[in-house]
């Protein structure tokens, strides 16, 4: 069953990785590090397997431990990029990956733009409206209750909004 | 005019076309399919490796625990032979029914033990690619539930019941499918043969119904080369004669599966 519980996790790798990967990317923008919490959320995966309830959506349990994985990240990267900060380096907030990802001209804006809002305003956003994550999908990712899943979405929109309109991109609100 | 919760915006179809717009190297994709492969396997040995370890210590506390028996039972007929009228060595009788259940217990663990390693079984295999391929096909991709109630899944659950459960207790069967990973050494697709010889299964003195395997498979590729590899083991039973834990472990770095693996990647 070991060789078919690692063909399953390959057939995940096959059908996931790609959506994993660009949530993670567009949480911690740093393509290295993206690569490196996809390589270990599959792993969990693989270690938790016999955990897994057969009757869930493998997609959405395998983005909670990517959230897991990706917010762990961040929290020790915190003091970090609060340091740099400080000493006025700059952080590599916005910067844009360079090695093993393209990111097409028209989008790059909006790629810093959302690299500038608060983690969590980020992280609904990319789960609700760019992974298409359903409201009760997206609260069992995060675990948190619907209703801060809807009123966090309804705070993040505007935020975004506003960030695109202050570095001036031109912005029809509708 | 006040916008619906469904009614998609400008930015809505921005964030959409971020995601087509990313662009993740196909090739680092791949690599890193490998890689997570590749440290599942390693993974994988130094489990086996720390489990052949427990085994090994299970060994030894069992010889201590033999030894340390023979003595403490010896030293005790010593004084029993001291005194002619108490005499209570005597051999456990063996009633018909107890017999009988030994010989179904041994034959349950035969039956395991060949259907394991007498293969690949060609039927597991064809059934488990079905299920694969169903997985990832369009029907399934998005919906695992319905995925679990389709013919490909069902048929290999089926299969997999069909051949093994009547032999295992409810959770011995569980544990076996799960954690002992039934049909392990069938999931190979390179051209390959196995054959178990020489079993031997022998109840353990003093432990009734647990019982000690040994058996030697031999393997044999599509080029006619030949390996040997010897299991040891342990079986347990219920008072029905069936499996409630079976556990075989041959070579280390060099056991049948690492074999197996080795050349699914020639």
């Amino acid at each position: 069953m070991a060789t078919e519980k690692k063909r399953e996790i390959s057939a995940w790798y096959e059908q996931h990785s790609g959506s994993i990967f660009r949530y993670i990317l567009l949480m911690v923008r740093d393509d290295q590090q993206a690569e490196d919490l996809t390589q270990e959320t599959f792993i969990k995966a693989f270690n938790h397997y016999e955990t897994f309830e057969r009757k869930a959506n493998p997609k959405t349990w395998l983005f909670r431990i990517a959230h897991n994985l990706t917010i762990d990240f961040i929290r020790k990267q915190k003091p970090l990029e609060l340091l740099k900060e400080l000493l006025f380096i700059g952080g590599n907030r916005s910067e844009l990956p360079e090695e093993s990802v393209e990111i097409k001209e028209n989008s790059k804006e909006l790629y810093k733009a959302l690299g500038r809002l608060k983690s969590s305003y980020r992280e609904v956003i990319i789960l609700r409206k760019i992974r298409e994550f359903s409201i009760q999908e997206t609260a069992e990712i995060l675990n948190w209750p619907e209703s801060k899943v809807k009123n966090t979405l309804s705070r993040a929109i505007p935020a975004l909004e506003d960030q695109l309109n202050k570095e001036g991109i031109f912005y029809e609100k509708n | 005019m006040k916008k619906t919760e469904n009614q998609r915006t400008l930015l809505d179809d921005q964030l959409t076309q971020l995601d087509h717009d990313l662009v993740w190297d196909e090739r680092r994709q791949a690599k890193l399919h490998h890689r997570i492969l590749s440290k599942l396997d390693k993974q994988e040995s130094v489990k086996r490796f720390s489990g052949g370890f427990k085994l090994a210590s299970s060994f030894m506390l069992f010889m201590i625990i033999l030894v340390a028996g023979y003595l403490f039972i010896s030293q005790n007929l010593g004084t029993d032979s001291a005194n002619p009228g108490n005499d209570t060595e005597t051999a456990p009788a063996v009633t018909g029914d107890q017999g009988s259940a030994a010989a179904g217990s041994e034959e349950a663990i035969r039956a395991v033990i060949e259907k394991e390693f007498d293969g690949p079984d060609e039927k597991y295999k064809e059934l488990l690619d079905a299920a694969m391929d169903a997985q990832i096909s369009e029907e399934y991709m998005e919906d695992y539930e319905a995925y679990l109630e389709s013919p490909e899944y069902q048929a290999l659950m089926g299969y997999m019941e069909e051949t093994y459960a009547a032999y295992f207790t409810e959770g011995g069967y569980e544990e076996f499918i799960n954690v002992m990973h039934a049909f392990m050494y069938s999931g190979f697709n390179h051209d390959y043969n196995l054959a178990a010889t020489d079993i031997e299964i022998e109840e353990i003195e003093g432990r009734p119904s647990v019982y000690d395997l040994s058996f030697q498979v031999e393997y044999r590729n599509g080029n006619n080369e030949t390996s040997y590899h010897d299991f040891e083991g342990t079986a347990a039973v219920s008072e029905e004669g069936k499996i409630v834990k079976i556990e075989y472990l041959d070579g280390l770095e060099d056991g049948l599966l690492q074999k197996l693996k080795d050349n699914e990647e020639e």
